[in-house]
């Protein structure tokens, strides 16, 4: 397994996804980190899920995680 | 029990023709509902639920079969849905629910429709604008299934309004949109010691899930922290309200016949750009965006 996570960044976030969707991830790089080296800022984001867990900003990430960002979504 | 006369005068409605799969059945169409429910001065849809008590099928349902066993039918006539919200995820889940044999929907929506609720919301009607949504939905509710005994306020509700509308129900429905008012609601659904099945949608990205009494609640996961939501930004398309009020309409009426949820403490995530459906199980917890 390379050291790179999969990222998967729903409605508003998407366009902050890397091109192929896949980002390299540092020794003991957290969510937040790799959130903020893609230019999520906090209050776009709604939530972090890790291989489809709720998780937060410091938990980190291990390569071949797949981590999604997921913005507020309240509409209908 | 339904009384003898009431049987026999069943039997003497009701027809007997294949299902669609070829069994036998015996049948009831609506305007036999209808003199039945006048002449023995009953609801529409006692009718129907002694009629499939008594192994005759209403004609309206014969496609339900086997989705829903007979039991299952009349348990949905004798069911109530709260529907908290006509818009576009109300209007969807009203088709539904209406269509399904809910017996009693009480609902409310204070809006009344304007032109940029168009292009998602079933109830509203380019003759319609400038009318109340519950009024509306009311319309609708009879011309396709007056065995429904639907209720619409023409309100928005408070929480006070909330636990009267809750009342009795088996399930409320969150068809709201914004996030404002969704902790009364869920708040209301949990101190009634129902479940609420919630959805919300932004652009073609979209969550369903069950909250059960004092369960995890989608919304302190995905309401975010007060900053712009989603769906100020990418809007909320048709296809994408629709499939939304579709998937509550199946959890609601699963519930409602007496099933188990399927989403309780989970939270369905779908995608329509990737077209990718991802189930994920909520804990209690901080929102990451709080920390931020």
């Amino acid at each position: 397994m390379s050291d790179t996570v999969t990222i998967r960044a729903l409605a508003t976030l998407a366009p902050y996804a890397p091109p192929g969707g896949v980002a390299s991830v540092g020794p003991g790089e957290t969510a937040g980190e790799l959130a903020d080296r893609l230019g999520i800022e906090g209050e776009a984001l709604g939530a972090v899920l890790i291989n489809g867990n709720p998780a937060t900003l410091e938990t980190p990430l291990s390569p071949g995680d797949v981590v999604s960002f997921v913005p507020p979504i309240t509409g209908g | 029990m339904p009384d003898t006369a009431l049987l026999a005068a069943l039997r003497t409605a009701s027809c007997e023709r294949p299902y669609p799969d070829g069994r036998a059945g015996r049948f009831l169409d609506a305007a036999a509902v209808a003199g039945l429910a006048r002449d023995f001065a009953l609801a529409p849809r006692r009718v129907e639920i002694a009629a499939l008590d008594s192994g005759i099928c209403p004609l309206r349902y014969a496609r339900n079969l086997t989705a829903f066993s007979m039991a299952e039918q009349a348990r949905l006539l004798a069911s109530k849905a709260a529907l908290v919200g006509l818009g576009g995820l109300g209007g969807g889940l009203l088709e539904n629910l209406v269509r399904a044999g809910v017996g009693v929907i009480h609902a409310a929506d204070g809006d009344v429709f304007e032109e940029s609720n168009l292009n998602r919301q079933l109830l509203s009607r380019l003759d319609a604008l400038g009318r109340p949504k519950a009024a509306l939905a009311a319309e609708r509710a009879a011309a396709v299934n007056p065995s429904v005994e639907f209720v619409a306020q023409a309100a928005f509700l408070d929480r006070a309004g909330m636990d009267a509308l809750l009342d009795g129900a088996q399930v409320a429905v969150d068809a709201l949109g914004g996030l404002a008012d969704r902790p009364a609601l869920v708040a209301a659904a949990a101190g009634l010691g129902i479940a609420l099945v919630t959805g919300a949608v932004a652009g073609y990205t979209a969550i369903v899930a069950t909250v059960l009494p004092g369960g995890p609640s989608p919304a302190d996961l995905f309401g975010g922290s007060g900053g712009t939501a989603a769906e100020d930004v990418l809007g909320c398309p048709s296809p994408a309200v629709m499939a939304v009020a579709a998937l509550q309409a199946s959890e609601a009426i699963r519930l409602l016949a007496g099933r188990k949820p399927a989403l309780a403490g989970k939270a369905l995530i779908i995608d329509l750009e990737t077209m990718r459906f991802d189930t994920i199980v909520l804990e209690p917890g901080p929102s990451p965006g709080k920390a931020g």
